[in-house]
């Protein structure tokens, strides 16, 4: 507890043998986001994807090869977590309550050094100003405020719908929000319902319990940073990916 | 006591007042409000102010018509997002709110000039575009009258039926691969069947797949979610990539393209073999099952016949089981005798009408009774060179098509115009174009796709004013029949009232039920589904005896002359792609800014093709098959089989809303042959 407040631990369990690549989640974190579109420029390297889906195979040839999807966005480290340690203008942010790490653009200086720090390179850098279509910023999110050229982003679990569902509660005369009303846009728009979010410390919840199954792994956990997304596979091959290392500019996650 | 101020006092001071303020938060603060300060420049978008209000719509970007809660600030949406118990949105229903702004938005009619493989733009008036229609169809003079319908089922749909009824020759041509005219090599065994054949998917519990995508949403959430849960469905998918529905089946069969034919009558031929009650209905073809057995087949596939066995036990064991041809979202349907093929063998196992298996579905009542309508006819059996008046509607979405496949129908000197909200796809093709509301801009109908056992339909109310310059797709028609002398039936003006009129007849009828809503009279009929809530029917089974006639044993004996290619072009795409001609720019996250999906105009190769044929990952190559040449961008991949480039059909920078270049030239126009569909091609491959 933090005064009176339950302390919660919010994290993602996703089911890689569900995931088909659809992309759903990371146009629907793009809509909530108000992430723009690409310029003309962009590529791999210099995109903001704050949810990304890598490819990986099992390099294997036809008709053996396999492949997987591996939606990528910040672990939320719980221990250690390196873009934290590394920020000099203290604009990265743990929510005591939450376990959320969060980037707090109007603090950022574009130093970058979070992003060199991050081992699944899940920040991005805004190295344009952000254009719509004209027109097409009057579809923007008003829960969210749209970040300038020069600064760092990243996921931080849909922050806006957590706050409305605290305000929801308390209108309701609540400190607890309801596990509901508190769901990221990548989990809803899931068509495969491959990730399941909530509150990781709640033994019950079905996140708690398919984090705790023997197919559950996680990105890179030798490095000891507690990262909060779970990931899942029945498939032997997929679950030695979470040693891998991650990288911006390719196609897949190398096996390491 | 020094009272002198030396210059060393000074330095002391300034250095002291230096290092000092370090610990107080001055600097700090300071460079807080510096970055804050310039984040707020003023051409930094501002998201917008005003009341938040929730409304209800549906989908209507494809034919699933899923149901859809907008939330609008100030009257415009800026969320959509799938209603209480609904399926979740795909991307391009996510996003479907951004279309209106599209770069490639259409606000005036315009006529297109192709130059160079670009198409220019120049506005004239929808007077003189109508005039001409009108003016074409009264002489006849260049040809016969045709109206290319990418959604079939509409009240529009209907209102063209009525509008070509008085010319003769003039024929409404449903788009190939276009939601609506069912599984048409049935019509075949039951020519004077009343509605669509379609596949009872939902309630089938084992199906031979021939490259349906059910895990993308092809047949329904239902089957969708049986596969995902792996419950009660066994799958043999029959495709040559392992793609996210082989992925889950029960057994993935990575037969050749174009080798699916074979691969059904070599089921078949074991089938036959395995039970003389099913040899009996086949008699007609049994001569050819003889000589294209299993082995045969398998060989003809590329693969082991076991899994032709496999297939075949797998449809006897189960009582509803059920073999169903897919459409490709950019290879559209199987060529008519591969599709015979396939669906001979429902045939032949007595699955015709059955629950779970192929089932007739009841037409939606028609906005006016008895009035007279042009007939349906299928792109294929139009003759080349004869249509002299072409009208395009992309008004409610367009699937992709090769325009050669078109081209080649219109008579010398045809006129061609096009619906639609874009410049994009088919209207840079038409000569002119006549910009209709886009999607959330105007009521739009959402018939079920040929996919689902159920028939049903939805309504999509508008959320957002249609932009000044653009028409009702229902008072164009109305528009031309008034300048070509045509009296139309029924007392209709808008898409609104054609709507109006046939909830009033399918209340009539009494026929089907409303999910997620009642309605006592035709006005809250009308009013529940502009709520969202669906008019449904349930499949009603009644099984038919049908037998393969001499004639269709003579088209299916042609697949056994099938022979291996040594290279085939196969188009792919993706399910988002293939319903709309333009797509969110938001698209670039998948499409440029990760690797996740690949843009159009990529070819990819398997390794062992790519070191055969010489080409490196990244260099441009020439596709040269019998419809053309297209320049691609090389790249290998292990999933693709070898001796088979998959050619990606895909959004262009234009369709990302990136560049205002209006590319005319596809990639998939080099795909297909004359008559036979164009999900497989003969092609060569060459470094440019």
């Amino acid at each position: 507890m933090v005064g009176e407040e339950r302390v919660a631990r919010y994290g993602m369990v996703i089911d890689l043998d569900r995931c088909n690549g659809c992309g759903a989640c990371m146009t629907a974190c793009a809509v909530e986001n108000n992430i723009p579109p690409a310029q003309p420029r962009v590529n791999e390297r210099t995109g903001l994807t704050s949810m990304r889906v890598h490819r990986a195979s099992n390099h294997r040839g036809f008709p053996d090869h396999e492949e997987v999807f591996i939606p990528i966005s910040c672990q939320h480290c719980g221990e250690h977590t390196p873009c934290m340690s590394v920020c000099p203008q203290n604009a990265v942010d743990v929510n005591p309550l939450t376990g959320v790490v969060s980037q707090i653009p109007a603090r950022c200086l574009g130093c970058r050094y979070c992003m060199a720090a991050c081992p699944v390179h899940a920040r991005y850098f805004n190295w344009f100003d952000p254009e719509w279509p004209e027109g097409m910023e009057r579809t923007l999110n008003p829960d969210v405020s749209v970040r300038m050229r020069g600064v760092v982003e990243k996921c931080n679990f849909c922050h806006s719908r957590y706050q409305a569902a605290k305000a929801k509660a308390a209108a309701a005369g609540s400190r607890e929000i309801d596990p509901a009303d508190y769901v990221p846009a990548c989990v809803e728009a899931c068509p495969s319902g491959a990730i399941v979010f909530g509150d990781l410390s709640d033994p019950e919840s079905d996140v708690a319990l398919a984090a705790k199954s023997s197919d559950a792994f996680r990105l890179l956990e030798s490095l000891g940073t507690d990262p909060k997304v779970y990931y899942l596979s029945e498939r032997e091959w997929v679950r030695r990916l979470g040693g891998a290392d991650v990288t911006r500019d390719s196609l897949e996650v190398h096996r390491g | 006591m020094k009272t002198n101020v030396t210059r060393r006092d000074m330095l002391t001071l300034g250095g002291g007042v230096a290092v000092g303020s370090m610990l107080t938060p001055a600097p700090w603060l300071l460079l807080d409000d510096l970055a804050i300060w310039t984040q707020n420049w003023k051409w930094i978008p501002v998201p917008p102010k005003g009341v938040r209000t929730s409304q209800k719509t549906v989908c209507s970007l494809c034919p699933a018509g899923c149901a859809v809660e907008a939330g609008c600030v100030g009257g415009i949406p800026v969320a959509l997002r799938a209603a209480a118990d609904g399926a979740p949105l795909c991307s391009l229903g996510m996003t479907g709110h951004h279309l209106a702004w599209h770069p490639a938005r259409l606000t005036a009619p315009v006529r297109v000039a192709a130059s160079g493989g670009e198409a220019r733009l120049t506005a004239v008036p929808r007077e003189a575009i109508v005039r001409e229609v009108a003016d074409a169809m009264r002489s006849q003079g260049r040809g016969t009258i045709a109206v290319l319908d990418f959604r079939p089922g509409r009240g529009v749909s209907w209102a063209w039926r009525n509008l070509l009824a008085g010319f003769e020759g003039a024929a409404v041509i449903p788009a190939p691969g276009s939601p609506g005219s069912g599984l048409r090599a049935m019509r075949g065994f039951a020519p004077d069947t009343q509605g669509e054949w379609v596949p009872d998917l939902d309630h089938a519990t084992a199906i031979l797949s021939f490259g349906a995508p059910l895990a993308d949403g092809w047949g329904g959430a239902r089957t969708r979610a049986r596969l995902m849960d792996g419950t009660g469905l066994r799958l043999i998918q029959v495709e040559p990539a392992r793609s996210s529905t082989a992925a889950l089946a029960t057994r993935w069969i990575p037969a050749r393209p174009g080798s699916e034919g074979a691969v059904a009558l070599g089921v078949a031929s074991a089938l036959a073999s395995a039970d003389p009650q099913i040899a009996s209905r086949c008699e007609e073809i049994l001569p050819l099952l003889e000589r294209l057995t299993p082995e045969r087949a398998a060989e003809i596939a590329g693969i082991p016949a076991e899994s032709i066995f496999e297939a075949a036990q797998m449809l006897l064991d189960h009582p509803r089981s059920l073999a169903v041809p897919g459409e490709s979202f950019a290879g559209g349907r199987f060529d008519p005798t591969t599709e015979l093929a396939i669906l001979s063998l429902n045939v032949i196992l007595g699955r015709i009408g059955a629950e779970g298996g192929i089932v007739t579905r009841a037409p939606l009542a028609d906005p006016v009774d008895g009035a007279h309508l042009a007939p349906m006819r299928e792109l294929d059996e139009t003759p080349d060179a004869s249509i002299g008046v072409l009208i395009v509607d992309a008004s409610a979405g367009e699937e992709p098509l090769p325009w050669p496949s078109v081209a080649r129908k219109l008579a010398p000197r045809a006129l061609a115009v096009a619906l639609s909200p874009f410049a994009a796809g088919s209207s840079l093709h038409a000569g002119r174009v006549i910009s209709v509301p886009a999607y959330l801009e105007a009521i739009h109908e959402v018939p079920r796709a040929c996919d689902v056992a159920m028939a049903a339909l939805s309504i999509s109310r508008p959320l957002l004013a249609a932009r000044v310059g653009s028409a009702d797709p229902a008072s164009v028609v109305r528009e031309i029949a008034a300048s070509a002398g045509v009296e139309l039936e029924g007392d209709w003006s808008s898409t609104e009232e054609l709507i109006a009129l046939r909830t009033a007849q399918i209340h009539r009828s009494g026929v089907g039920r409303l999910e997620g809503g009642e309605a006592g009279s035709p006005d809250e009929l009308r009013d529940a589904m502009l709520e969202g809530a669906r008019w449904t029917t349930e499949p009603v089974y009644h099984q038919i005896r049908m037998s393969i006639s001499t004639e269709m044993a003579h088209r299916l004996a042609t697949i056994e002359g099938t022979r291996r290619e040594d290279l085939v072009v196969v188009p792919r795409t993706s399910p988002d792609a293939a319903w709309s001609a333009v797509l969110s720019p938001l698209f670039t996250k998948l499409h440029q800014e990760s690797g996740l999906r690949r843009e159009g105009g990529v070819a990819v190769v398997n390794p062992a093709t790519a070191r055969e044929k010489r080409l490196r990952p990244g260099q441009k190559a020439v596709i040269r098959t019998a419809q053309g040449r297209v320049v691609a961008r090389v790249e290998v991949d292990h999933a693709v089989m070898p001796d088979v480039i998959e050619l990606t059909v895909g959004p262009t920078p234009l369709a990302l809303g990136q560049s205002r270049n209006r590319v005319i030239s596809n990639s998939l126009d080099v795909c297909g042959s004359s008559g036979t569909g164009w999900r497989c091609t003969p092609a060569a491959i060459e470094e440019a």
